[in-house]
């Protein structure tokens, strides 16, 4: 069957931040031979207000998202707690609401990104290289919310010569958590520093994460701490190992 | 912000910041996960089914809890167990007081219970010239030493060999320096003499056998054992949830306890007390009572949202596998109950204190929810006390302000688009600007609206 | 109103409806466990193993008179270990235990008999082993079974540091369910243990010291006749 259009559900954080990452995913997609829908309505999937308690507020920003996406037959997204805000738990902050059903339609049709690709068995056609040592980063959300163990790492290794390491045993918090790392700002960069600590004992100068949220907490502690840690999203290097698409203008396409 | 708030980051920052004692709870920690989740593996077939079979039968007990307690008090009373309810902590000092007082009790010894934390019952032995010793180990160790214990399975775990040595040498007059297996002797020895000429012995109860009248305790030491063996009254102190309806769930239960408490396969003894020894028996308490626990327990039973949390078996696997635990450690809490768990029941249970800031203190990364052997939702638990602190306007008005002009702003990508520039602005101004990130010259819309025409 | 009535009474108001409180689930299967032994004939090698890795003692017999002998070695390893003269013990009461004592009345001089069962406190403490059977031997688990009616009551088995337990081939179970369905009926006990090892803690620096409170050491001596 081939491969048709998807829309893309681009995370708050990387619409405003880091918009690098939306375009990574979309040239790896456009490369894979993916027509690629881009929503311009589109904000936030409403999780920061969700998970500090706010559900009237995440509601409204919802609601708005579910409005975006109305008759969108399938969503990429490259982000596990974007995912997850949808497929999990858009039912309980919907539950009882006029949207109810809407809401669990759309999340039936979203997919974070490695999840999309190893389903549809493009991993196994990217044809690409990105030689040397990558240490992997698998956020919480997409861990244990999507139950997701191992899949952003299986489309890594889809990449020739690319040897993918993570620390041994469950994969701990990096600390985001969203708000928590305002909020409590001294745990939250604890929780980095052990982070990064374990990928400093595997030696790794590379990390691939497969979440915006992580990424920018752990650049944060990883500049502080003087850490030479390059660490950029999934996308990213498969991106790069494509030779695809930085964003328009930041370097040339390959 | 209270102050409570305010003392609880201040506390945490500086915890954080000790990379001493991080490095040591790291280690104790990563040894104790270790542990646990090799014995998941040894000796269970399916974990995550033993653990939902666990969870229901909680479910269960906890939709039932009032005949099962009913029944429960039936057949210990027919075995001449003395039942007592306690609607608070106030009240269960005062039973056993009243119990201390009625056998004219000098000396009580007692074996570790966090319920009795709970309700603060050594200082109101002490207050009423009764002499009460710690027999378990760890609880000996920092009841020498003054303070609480630091975690719910090993209470002083955050402490070196040296450091113990040290207290040991000065209380207890061991040689200075001396290793674990001679502060454990002498520990020892102390206690026998105590287990020996005490009136009164104290336990808790891991369980409470609905069908047998029995209380359970569970332990690796014998300090419960003897505490059950030597005095001639008894008394045990359990929260009203720790029913099991079955003397046979045991076979499901104790093996889940040991795996995630302490990366046992069983811990070393797990002994069923229903009553004062009969009229075969050469020895054993005269005397025996049972002091059920309310103290807040049915406050948090009338919630549904987070009745759940009520089939907590005390193993302290939450507390190991949190990040934020293991990063600030157990006395930040401020609270009887750590970690996870205590962050999501003391809100419930001690609604006046305001703990609500403990639930805040969460990535909700789900480690803990991944880890409980009875399948407590922890961290939906505690996204439910923030949803619900929300709702009653506990937060204070800064956020409820923020994320209200931000749902405002993020509801429409127009406004959205115009205020960036705003954006930076309340970047600027932020405290802790180090944590709000820079906004990148163009969102992904705009440089879509730039790149792509069509 | 009573404590007990309010504390009733607030759980009523709150409890789930009749219909919606959870049917009780069913008998966890055996699949949930690992590691059960497959044959009654393996019982006795599997609790061996278990037990060995828990620091208990597993000594064989062919006969009374091998019994004997090993309890009177196990005593004299005691006499060093606590540099003391001649080491007593108490014994509960037992054909198998009487039995064995008979065999060797040199050994049965250094047991108070079952009648001392009842002595004070501050009696026991010169007091250095405690000879018992069980009530069952879990092969599972390496565990063993003890109850106060029939084992000496409930300090012979955990004050003195030495606890000998006489076993025959009819006292394995597979199982703990098993161990406890056995016992749980009766009527003539108040208390009753479920013993893995020696007595132990682990509560300095997770450093793993035997002999805490409870026995330091934990033998079973396997009759086979």
């Amino acid at each position: 069957m081939a491969p048709s259009t998807v829309s893309v559900l681009i995370p708050c954080l990387v619409d405003q931040v880091y918009p690098e990452m939306g375009w990574a995913m979309v040239a790896v997609l456009r490369r894979l031979g993916y027509g690629v829908d881009y929503r311009r309505g589109q904000t936030c999937c409403g999780q920061p207000a969700f998970n500090a308690g706010h559900w009237g507020e995440a509601r409204r920003v919802a609601g708005h998202c579910l409005e975006v996406f109305r008759g969108a037959e399938r969503v990429v997204c490259p982000s596990g707690s974007c995912t997850a805000m949808l497929r999990e738990f858009y039912a309980e902050l919907f539950a009882g609401d006029a949207r109810e059903a809407e809401a669990a339609a759309l999340a039936g049709r979203v997919e974070e990104f490695s999840e999309f690709l190893l389903r549809e068995g493009a991993a196994g056609r990217l044809g690409a290289r990105l030689p040397g040592r990558l240490g992997f980063h698998n956020s919480c959300h997409s861990r244990r919310e999507l139950g997701q163990r191992d899949e952003s790492r299986r489309v890594l290794e889809q990449l020739e010569d690319c040897e993918v390491v993570e620390p041994a045993g469950e994969p701990d918090c990096c600390g985001f958590g969203g708000l928590f790392s305002v909020k409590f700002a001294g745990i939250a960069g604890a929780m980095a520093q052990s982070r990064l600590a374990r990928f400093h004992e595997l030696g790794v100068a590379r990390l691939a994460v497969n979440d915006p949220g992580c990424i920018l907490h752990l650049r944060q502690e990883a500049e502080r701490a003087g850490l030479g840690l390059e660490i950029r999203h999934v996308a990213e290097w498969v991106a790069e190992a494509l030779g695809v698409g930085a964003a328009p203008g930041a370097g040339a396409e390959r | 912000m209270t102050a409570r708030l305010r003392e609880f980051r201040r506390a945490a920052d500086e915890r954080a910041a000790d990379l001493v004692h991080r490095e040591r709870i790291a280690r104790v920690m990563s040894k104790s996960n270790a542990a646990s989740e090799t014995m998941k593996v040894r000796q269970f077939g399916d974990w995550e089914r033993a653990r939902r079979l666990a969870g229901q039968i909680k479910r269960h007990v906890l939709a039932n809890l009032p005949d099962l307690l009913e029944e429960f008090e039936r057949h210990a009373t027919a075995r001449g167990v003395e039942v007592l309810w306690a609607a608070d902590a106030g009240e269960a000092r005062a039973l056993l007081l009243g119990l201390a007082r009625r056998f004219q009790i000098e000396i009580a010894v007692k074996s570790k219970s966090m319920t009795t934390e709970e309700i603060e019952l050594n200082a109101a032995l002490e207050a009423a010239g009764i002499e009460v010793l710690e027999s378990d180990l760890g609880e000996l160790i920092v009841q020498l030493a003054g303070t609480r214990p630091y975690h719910i399975v090993g209470p002083a775990i955050h402490l070196t060999r040296a450091e113990i040595a040290e207290l040991f040498h000065r209380k207890l007059g061991t040689a200075p320096g001396a290793g674990a297996e001679e502060l454990t002797l002498a520990a020892r020895d102390l206690l026998r003499r105590k287990f020996a000429a005490a009136g009164l012995g104290i336990t808790g109860a891991n369980f409470l056998l609905a069908d047998a009248g029995a209380i359970t305790v569970v332990e690796n030491e014998g300090n419960a054992r003897l505490t059950m063996a030597m005095p001639r009254v008894h008394v045990a102190i359990a929260g009203i949830e720790k029913v099991l309806p079955r003397l046979a769930d045991l076979a499901l239960f104790l093996p889940l306890l040991a795996s995630s408490g302490t990366g046992q396969q069983l811990t070393c003894y797990n002994t069923l007390a229903r009553g004062p020894r009969t009229a075969g028996e050469p020895d054993g308490p005269e005397h025996m009572a049972v002091i059920l626990l309310d103290n807040g327990r049915t406050t948090l039973y009338a919630r549904p949202a987070v009745r759940q949390a009520l089939r907590c078996i005390r193993c302290g696997a939450c507390l190991n596998v949190c990040p934020v635990y293991r990063s600030i450690g157990g006395y930040t809490y401020g609270t009887v109950y750590s970690g996870p768990i205590g962050a999501v029941i003391t809100p419930h249970l001690e609604e006046q204190g305001r703990w609500e800031h403990l639930s805040q203190a969460s990535s909700l990364c789900g480690a803990c929810s991944a880890a409980c052997p009875v399948d407590i939702d922890l961290h939906r638990l505690l996204l439910e006390n923030r949803r619900r602190a929300t709702a009653e306007r506990k937060e204070g008005w800064f956020w409820a302000a923020a994320l209200r002009a931000w749902a405002w702003v993020f509801s429409r990508r127009g406004r959205l688009d115009r205020l960036r520039g705003v954006g930076r602005l309340v970047r600027a101004a932020a405290p802790g600007r180090a944590r709000v990130p820079r906004l990148a010259p163009r969102s992904f819309a705009q440089m879509w609206s730039d790149r792509e025409q069509s | 109103m009573s404590s007990r009535e309010r504390i009733l009474g607030r759980l009523r108001a709150a409890q789930p409806p009749a219909a919606e409180r959870a049917a009780p689930p069913r008998e966890p299967d055996r699949s949930i466990y690992r590691d059960y032994p497959a044959r009654a004939e393996d019982y006795v090698a599997v609790f061996a193993e278990r037990f060995a890795a828990l620091r208990g003692e597993f000594l064989r017999a062919a006969g009374l008179a091998e019994a004997a002998a090993r309890v009177a070695g196990l005593l004299a390893e005691l006499e060093a270990s606590e540099a003391c003269g001649a080491a007593r013990g108490l014994a509960a009461a037992d054909p198998l235990i009487a039995a064995v004592l008979a065999a060797s009345p040199a050994l049965a001089a250094r047991f108070d008999p079952p009648e001392r069962l009842g002595m004070a406190n501050a009696e026991m403490l010169p007091c250095l082993a405690g000879l018992t059977r069980a009530r069952a031997l879990v092969a599972r688990s390496g565990g063993i079974v003890l109850d106060s009616g029939r084992d000496g009551g409930r300090r012979l088995s955990v004050f003195p540091p030495l606890h000998i337990v006489l076993a025959r081939a009819g006292d394995y179970v597979a199982s703990l369910e098993e161990a406890l369905a056995r016992r749980a009926g009766d009527a003539d006990w108040s208390s009753l243990t479920i013993v893995h090892g020696p007595s132990r803690t682990a509560d300095i620096e997770k450093t793993l010291v035997l002999g805490a409170h409870g026995p330091k050491r934990l033998a079973v001596i396997h009759v086979e006749a």
